[in-house]
C-alpha cells in the first residue's frame, strides 16, 4: 500500500470512529423508525420467513424489507459476540459510518489515481454531510446500503462504458455491490441510483451516438440486470408476488397520484435550489420547530457564510481549467447534480413539472414521494466528487508553491472548519430529534433491564402463546414510555417472535379499531364481551405495562393503574410474571384458539362489537363476516348454522355526516364568449345521467355551479349574466324538486338517506352563500325555493337529533322470522338501560325481558331487504347541574329564564357548566349541545377548563359560532382528555382584537351535555347442528409458515380456523398434500381478521397449513446462494487469469 | 413579385439592423422580464403570472444569445461569483421568495455553463471516449 493511500484510509478511518462518541453510558439508539433490534439474532432470523408474527396477529412480510439479510446479519453475527448491545451498535455505527467513504475512495482513486487530494477530500464529504446526518437519526441502514453502493456501482458501469473494464467483471462488480447493498429491497431507495445510471448511459450516449454505444449500454443493463434478480430472487421472487397483487391497493392507500403529489409538496416546501446548493433543504429541518440542530445551522451567519462556501467549491470545479478527461467527469457530474436537485425539489420547485409528470404517468414512479429522501444521495454523490476536485485544485496549487507549512495550516483548517460545521455529529446530540421544553425527545435512551428480560424469557415460551398488551394506546399510534422510548413500532416487534396485540398502527385499521373495543370492553367490566374477544382473537396471556407514557398530551391514553385495578379485581385473570414494571397474567378457562374446527360456520352482518357477549354467540366457532364478495356471502349464508344481522345506527352521536362542498373558482362565466363549452359539457352530463342518483347528482352540481357563478359576477361587478343565471338556477332546482318528489330508491333506505342528506347539505350552503349577497329582490324567490327545498329533504331524512331516539336500518339477507335484541352499554351488573322502546318498519315490538346487557325483544318476520328501525332509550340525559359558576368574574353576563347573555363588556369572561364528578369518564363521547343567538359575526368560543389547571384566561379551542340572528343549535362532540366535571362557554379576548363597545351580544340558552351511546341492534336465526359431532383438534407451529394439525376428522361440513391474519397465500393442504387454491371459496377472513376454511364435504384427519409465498422464498434463496457462489468463482478465476 | 421580394429583404434588414443594436436587444429582454414579473393586471399576464420563473429562464437563456460576444471566460467567472455572494447574503436574509428566485437564477446560470461547455467540448469529449 502506497504511503498516500496509507494516509487517506487513515483520515477516512478516524473520522469513522466519530460514533463512537454518540454513546453515553448505558444507553442505546433506539426508537422512531430506526428499526434497530433489541434482541438481534431474533430479529434476524425472524426476517427468513415471509411470514411474521412480529406484528399483531401475522403479516406478510414480502414487502417489508424481506432484503435486509445484510444488514440484520451483521447485527446478528455481532450478538454472537460476548459483548454488550452498546458495544453491538458501535460496532455496527463504525462500519456505516465508514462504507461511504471507503466506497467513494475507491471510485475517485480508480478515476483520479494521479490526485492526491480528491479522493480523500471526496470520501470525508460524502461521509458527513447534512443529508446523511439526518438518516442518522434513525440510523437508517436501508439508505446507508444503497448511498454506499451507489460509488463503487458507479465505478463499474462508467469504466465498462469507457472501455476500460471488460463486461464480465462489470457485470458482477455492479450486480454483487447492487445485491449486497441492497438497501433491504427498498426499491424507493434506489431513486438517486437510477438517476446516477441513467444519465450517465444518456451522457456517454450524447458523445458517442452510435450503435456500438448502444449495444454497451444494453449488454451492461441486461447483465446487471440478470445478475441482480438472481443474487437478490431470495426476496425478490415474494416481493413480486406481492406486487402484482397489491401495488394498486398500496396507491390508492397514498391517496392515489394527488395523494402523492400532495406529500411530496408538503415535505419539500423548503426544498428550493438555494436550499439544496447550500447543502440544506432537509425536510425536517423546517417541519420540525424543536429539531436537534436545524434552528443554529439555519438562522447562524456563520453556518450560512459556511454553506456558502461549500457552493463556491462547488463552482469552482466548472471554471477552472481541465484536461479532457476532467472535463468528461466534471461535466458529467454536474449534470447528475442537476437532475437530482430537479427531483429532489419535488413538485413545487420551478421544473417541478417533471416530477409530476413521472408521477402521474411513469408506472411505480409514486413509490417516490418523499423525493428528497430518496433522490437527494445523487446530488451528495455529484457535490462530494465536484467540491473534491476544486478543493484538489486549490490544494495542489499550494503544493506547487512548495510551503509545506501553508498546505498544511489549509488541510488542518478545512477539515476541522468541515467538522465543526457538522458540530452536532462530534456528540451525537442530532439523536435529540424533538427538543421541546417538557417534551423532549430522543433516540439514545436507556433502556431498563426488565424489557430486557422479558423479551428474554417471552422467546423461551411457547411461540405460538399470544399475548394482548395493554393499556391501550392513543389513536396517534405513538408507542411511547417513561424511560424515553418513542416510536410507531412495538418493543415486542423488536425482540420477540411470538405475537402480541395492541391497538397500533402497524395492523390494518379495522383490527385496530376493534383490539381497542376489547381493551375497553375490559375497562368499562363487560368481562363477558372481553372473554369473546379473547376467544375471537386467540389471545393467551394479558402484558400490563405500568411505565407507558400514558399522560403526554400529545398521545394520551389510559391510565395502566386503571386497567390494573380491574384485571387484579377480578378473578379470572391471575399474575403470572412480573419483570419490573411490566405484569403477565393468565385468563383462567381461556382455551388455546390458536387454531380451532367446528361442524358448523357462523354468518354476520356488521361487526364484532354487536355480538360480542350476545349469548347465543360461540366465539370459538369460525365466523364469515359478510363483505368479501356477493358469491361468498350468499355461499356462507345458505352454508351459516347461525345467521347474526346488526342494524346501523345512523348518526348515533348526534353529528350530521360532512359532505363535500367547495366554493371554487369557476374560471368561465355566464358572461364570457367561451361559456357555450360549459353549456355543452352539461348537456352532455344530463344526457348521460339515467338513474336517480346521478340525475339528483347532476342537478345538484349545476345548482351549485350556479349559485357560485352569481356570488362570483356579484362579487366582481359583472352583474349582467345574473337575470339570466337566476333563471337557470331556478330551472335546475325545479327539476331537483321534481325528481326528490318522487322519492329515491323504494327500498333502499341507506342510499336515500345519503343521498338526502347531501342534497339538504348542499342547499344550506347554497341558501348560506346567496345570503351573504345581501337582501336583493331577485335573491328572494331562489331563497324561497331553497328554503321549500330544504325542509322536504329534511323530512325525508331517516335520521333524528334527539340522542335518545335512535334510528338504525337493518338489512334481512333472507325472508325469515328473526329473534331481535338491543344490546346496551355498560357493565354486567348494571345495565344501563330501562324500558327502552322499539319499533320495526313503524310496528312496535313488544320487550319480552331483560338478559344481561341484551333486551330481548322476541320475534320479527322480515321480508328481504332493508328495515327502518326506531329505539327510544330512556336512560339518556342532560349531565350539566343548574348550578354555574364565573371563573373569570360574572361582569357583562346576565341570566334570565336560563338564558345566558353575553353584553359588550362580557369579554374574556366564561360561564362554567358543572357536571357532577361521577357522570364522566375519560373513555366515553360526550355531546355538548346548546342553542344560541349571535349577531354579528363570530363571538362565542367553546372551551374545556379542568378545575385543578386554575387557568388565569379561557382556554380556547378552535371553535367559533357562526353568525345567527334566529336561534340556531350547536354542536359539538368530545372524547375528554382528562376527566373535566367543568365546561365553559366563554367571550374571548380574541388576538389582536381591540374590545369595542359594538362588539356583538350573544345569548345561550338549553345548554346540554349527553352521553353518547351506540346500541347494538341485532337479528338472529339459529339452525340446530347439535346432532353433528365436534371436532377435536391438536396442532403444531412447525416454523412461522406452517402448523401441522391432526382432527378427529369429519365427513360431514366442517370449517376450521387459524387465528393469524387472513393472507390468500395461507392455504390447507390435506393428507395427500392437495391444497387449496388461493381465491378458493372455502377460504375466508374468519371474524373479519382470521384464516378460516369451510369445506361441506369434510375436513381430514391430518391437514396442514401453509403460506404459500415461504416455496418463492427458498427457491429464490437457493438461486441466490448458487449466483453468489459462482459469481465469487468467476471474479476469483479472472483475477487470476489477469495475473498470469 | 420582384416588388414584392425587395419588400421582404427591405423589412429583413430593418429588422436584422434594429436587433443587432445592443440597446434593442436589452429593452427587449427589459420587456420580457417586466412582462412575466407583473403579475395579476392584464389577463394575457395572468396566464403566466404564476409561472414567471421561466419567464426569468427564457430572458437568460436569450441574454447569453444577445450578449454571447460579451461573456469571456474571465466575466463568466465574475458573475458566477456575483451570484453566489448574492445567493449567501439572500441566505442570511431569509426572504423565502428572492431566496427562489436567486435559487432559480444561479441553477440556471449553472446550467447553462454546463451546456455551453458540453457544446464546445463536445467533440474533444467524444475522442476522448473513443481511446
Amino acid at each position: 500500500m502506497k504511503k498516500q493511500t496509507f494516509i487517506h484510509l487513515l483520515i477516512i478511518a478516524s473520522i469513522g470512529l466519530l460514533p463512537l462518541l454518540w454513546f453515553t453510558s448505558g444507553t442505546l439508539i433506539l426508537g422512531h423508525d430506526a428499526g434497530l433490534p433489541f434482541d438481534p439474532m431474533t430479529h434476524f432470523l425472524d426476517r427468513l420467513y415471509v411470514w411474521t408474527q412480529r406484528f399483531g396477529m401475522g403479516s406478510d412480510q414480502s414487502s417489508a424489507l424481506l432484503g435486509a439479510v445484510f444488514i440484520h446479519g451483521i447485527e446478528a453475527l455481532l450478538n454472537l459476540l460476548p459483548i454488550s448491545l452498546q458495544m453491538q451498535q458501535k460496532i455496527q455505527f463504525v462500519f456505516w459510518f465508514t462504507l461511504p467513504g471507503i466506497t467513494m475512495y475507491i471510485f475517485t482513486s480508480k478515476i483520479w489515481p494521479e490526485k492526491k487530494y480528491l479522493p480523500v477530500v471526496a470520501s470525508v464529504i460524502y461521509m458527513l454531510n447534512y443529508y446523511l446526518l439526518q438518516g442518522w437519526f434513525i440510523a437508517e441502514r436501508t439508505k446507508f446500503s444503497t448511498y454506499a453502493a451507489l460509488p463503487l456501482a458507479m465505478y463499474f458501469i462508467l469504466f465498462y462504458l469507457q472501455k476500460k473494464m471488460k463486461l464480465l467483471p462489470a457485470v458482477l462488480g455492479a450486480g454483487l455491490t447492487l445485491s449486497i447493498l441492497n438497501g433491504a429491497g427498498s426499491f424507493p431507495l434506489y431513486g438517486g441510483l437510477l438517476i446516477a445510471i441513467g444519465i450517465s448511459y444518456l451522457f456517454i450516449l450524447l458523445l458517442s451516438p452510435n450503435i456500438k454505444t448502444l449495444l454497451r449500454i444494453f449488454y451492461l443493463s441486461v447483465g446487471v440486470g440478470v445478475v441482480y434478480v438472481i443474487l437478490n430472487a431470495y426476496w425478490l421472487f415474494p416481493y413480486f408476488s406481492y406486487v402484482t397483487s397489491f401495488y394498486g391497493r398500496d396507491l390508492a392507500m397514498a391517496g392515489g397520484p394527488d395523494g402523492v403529489l400532495n406529500w411530496a409538496s408538503y415535505l419539500t416546501l423548503h426544498t428550493t435550489f438555494l436550499n439544496l446548493f447550500f447543502g440544506q433543504g432537509v425536510p425536517d429541518w423546517y417541519l420540525n420547530k424543536f429539531h436537534a440542530y436545524s434552528g443554529i445551522v439555519l438562522s447562524n451567519s456563520l453556518f450560512s457564510f459556511f454553506s456558502g462556501l461549500l457552493l463556491l467549491f462547488l463552482s469552482i470545479s466548472l471554471v477552472v481549467k481541465k484536461s479532457t478527461k476532467d472535463n468528461f467527469y466534471i461535466l458529467l457530474f454536474w449534470i447528475i447534480t442537476f437532475v437530482a436537485i430537479i427531483f429532489s425539489a419535488g413538485p413545487s420547485s420551478p421544473f417541478g413539472f417533471i416530477y409530476e409528470f413521472c408521477v402521474r404517468y411513469v408506472p411505480g414512479f409514486a413509490m417516490f414521494r418523499s423525493s428528497y429522501y430518496k433522490f437527494n444521495y445523487a446530488m451528495w454523490f455529484g457535490f462530494s466528487v465536484l467540491i473534491a476536485f476544486s478543493l484538489d485544485h486549490i490544494l495542489t496549487w499550494i503544493h506547487k508553491t512548495k510551503n509545506t507549512k501553508i498546505l498544511i495550516i489549509v488541510c488542518m483548517l478545512l477539515l476541522t472548519g468541515y467538522l465543526g460545521y457538522h458540530y452536532t455529529v462530534m456528540t451525537g446530540g442530532f439523536f435529540d430529534y424533538n427538543r421541546e421544553p417538557n417534551h423532549q425527545l430522543s433516540n439514545r435512551i436507556t433502556v431498563p433491564q426488565y424489557v430486557f428480560d422479558f423479551g428474554k424469557w417471552v422467546n423461551t415460551q411457547n411461540v405460538d402463546t399470544r399475548y394482548l398488551i395493554l393499556p391501550d394506546i392513543n389513536d396517534s399510534g405513538y408507542i411511547s414510555y417513561k424511560w424515553g422510548y418513542w416510536s410507531l413500532a412495538t418493543i415486542n416487534s423488536l425482540q420477540n417472535r411470538s405475537s402480541f396485540i395492541q391497538n397500533n398502527s402497524l395492523i390494518p385499521e379495522r383490527e385496530r379499531k376493534e383490539i381497542k373495543q376489547m381493551s375497553q370492553a375490559l375497562l368499562n367490566g363487560e368481562i363477558d364481551s372481553f372473554l369473546d374477544y379473547v376467544s375471537l382473537f386467540g389471545v393467551d396471556k394479558i402484558v400490563l405495562q405500568n411505565d407507558v407514557d400514558w399522560d403526554n398530551a400529545s398521545w394520551i391514553s389510559t391510565n395502566p393503574e386503571n386497567y390494573r385495578n380491574i384485571i387484579e379485581g377480578s378473578k379470572i385473570f391471575k399474575k403470572e410474571r412480573e419483570f419490573g414494571k411490566w405484569a403477565v397474567y393468565s385468563i383462567e378457562g381461556s382455551k388455546k384458539l390458536r387454531v380451532s374446527a367446528s361442524p358448523s360456520v357462523n354468518y354476520l352482518e356488521g361487526s364484532l362489537r354487536d355480538i360480542v357477549s350476545f349469548k347465543d354467540f360461540d366465539a370459538t366457532v369460525p365466523l364469515y363476516i359478510a363483505g368479501e364478495s356477493a358469491e361468498k356471502d350468499l355461499y356462507y349464508l345458505n352454508q351459516s348454522s347461525n345467521k347474526y344481522i346488526s342494524a346501523d345506527c345512523i348518526e348515533c352521536d348526534g353529528i350530521e355526516t360532512g359532505f363535500k362542498f367547495e366554493f371554487y373558482n369557476p374560471k368561465i362565466l355566464p358572461n364570457s364568449p367561451l361559456y357555450f363549452l360549459v353549456r355543452e359539457k352539461e348537456d352532455k352530463v344530463e344526457k348521460s345521467a339515467n338513474d336517480f342518483e346521478s340525475k339528483v347528482n347532476f342537478y345538484l352540481t349545476t345548482s351549485d355551479r350556479r349559485a357560485i357563478e352569481i356570488k362570483w359576477m356579484k362579487d366582481t361587478g359583472e352583474k349582467s349574466a345574473i337575470p339570466e343565471t337566476i333563471h337557470r338556477y331556478k330551472n335546475s332546482l325545479s327539476a331537483l324538486e321534481n325528481l326528490i318528489s318522487k322519492g329515491g330508491s323504494p327500498s333502499d333506505y341507506e342510499k336515500n338517506n345519503s343521498t338526502f342528506q347531501a342534497v339538504n347539505g348542499h342547499l344550506q350552503k347554497q341558501q348560506e352563500l346567496l345570503g351573504s349577497l345581501g337582501d336583493d329582490k331577485e335573491f328572494i324567490e331562489v331563497s324561497e325555493m331553497l328554503n321549500k327545498l330544504i325542509k322536504t329533504t329534511d323530512g325525508l331524512k331517516f335520521i333524528t337529533r334527539q340522542l335518545n331516539q335512535k334510528r338504525f336500518i337493518i338489512n334481512a339477507p333472507i325472508e325469515d322470522v328473526y329473534k331481535i335484541y338491543v344490546n346496551h352499554p355498560g357493565n354486567d351488573s348494571q345495565p344501563d338501560v330501562q324500558s327502552p322502546v322499539l319499533t320495526v318498519d313503524g310496528a312496535s315490538q313488544l320487550f319480552v325481558g331483560q338478559e344481561g346487557r341484551w333486551s330481548n325483544f322476541g320475534e320479527v318476520a322480515l321480508s328481504k331487504g332493508q328495515h327502518k328501525i326506531e329505539l327510544t332509550e330512556s336512560t339518556i340525559k342532560n349531565l350539566v347541574t343548574e348550578r354555574v359558576t364565573f371563573p373569570f368574574g360574572e361582569g357583562g353576563i346576565n341570566s334570565s329564564n336560563n338564558i345566558y347573555t353575553f353584553t359588550s363588556d362580557s369579554i374574556g369572561k366564561c360561564i362554567a357548566f358543572h357536571i357532577p364528578d361521577q357522570s364522566i369518564t375519560t373513555d366515553q363521547s360526550y355531546l355538548i349541545s346548546f342553542a344560541y343567538r349571535n349577531n354579528n359575526g363570530p363571538l362565542t368560543l367553546l372551551a374545556f377548563v379542568s378545575p385543578d389547571k386554575n387557568l388565569s384566561s379561557p382556554h380556547i379551542l378552535d371553535t367559533k359560532l357562526k353568525s345567527s340572528s334566529d336561534w340556531s343549535s350547536f354542536t359539538y362532540l368530545v372524547t375528554p382528555a382528562v376527566k373535566n366535571t367543568t365546561f365553559n362557554i366563554c367571550n374571548p379576548n380574541l388576538e389582536g382584537e381591540k374590545a369595542s363597545k359594538t362588539r356583538a351580544i350573544a345569548e345561550i340558552s338549553q345548554v346540554k351535555v349527553e352521553r353518547i351511546t351506540y346500541p347494538s341492534i341485532l337479528l338472529f336465526k339459529k339452525r340446530d347442528v347439535s346432532v353433528l359431532a365436534d371436532i377435536k383438534t391438536a396442532y403444531r407451529k412447525l416454523d412461522p409458515v406452517t402448523y401441522s394439525i391432526s382432527t378427529s376428522g369429519s365427513t360431514g361440513p366442517a370449517s376450521i380456523a387459524m387465528r393469524e391474519y387472513y393472507g390468500k397465500n395461507w392455504s390447507l393442504c390435506d393428507e395427500k398434500e392437495i391444497c387449496s387454491p388461493p381465491n378458493d371459496k372455502s377460504h375466508f377472513a374468519s371474524a373479519g381478521y382470521a384464516n378460516g376454511w369451510y369445506f361441506e364435504d369434510g375436513l381430514s384427519r391430518l391437514v396442514t397449513l401453509r403460506f404459500q409465498s415461504q416455496g418463492l422464498y427458498v427457491k429464490g434463496a437457493f438461486l441466490s446462494i448458487a449466483g453468489y457462489i459462482i459469481s465469487v468463482m468467476i471474479l476469483i478465476i479472472w483475477k487470476k487469469r489477469i495475473k498470469s | 413579385m420582384e416588388k414584392k421580394n425587395k419588400k421582404l429583404i427591405k423589412q429583413n434588414n430593418v429588422l436584422i439592423r434594429i436587433l443587432s443594436k445592443d440597446s434593442v436587444r436589452l429593452l427587449i429582454l427589459f420587456a420580457l422580464l417586466i412582462f412575466t414579473v407583473i403579475s395579476g393586471k392584464f389577463p394575457y399576464v395572468n396566464l403566466i403570472a404564476n409561472h414567471y420563473f421561466y419567464g426569468i429562464g427564457v430572458a437568460m437563456v436569450l441574454a447569453l444569445l444577445f450578449f454571447k460576444q460579451y461573456f469571456n471566460e474571465r466575466r463568466n467567472k465574475i458573475i458566477l461569483i456575483c451570484e453566489i455572494a448574492i445567493a449567501v447574503v439572500v441566505k442570511i436574509m431569509g426572504n423565502q421568495q428572492v431566496e427562489d428566485i436567486v435559487g432559480f437564477i444561479l441553477f440556471v446560470t449553472l446550467l447553462l455553463i454546463v451546456i455551453l461547455g458540453i457544446a464546445s467540448q463536445r467533440s474533444k469529449l467524444a475522442l476522448y471516449l473513443k481511446k
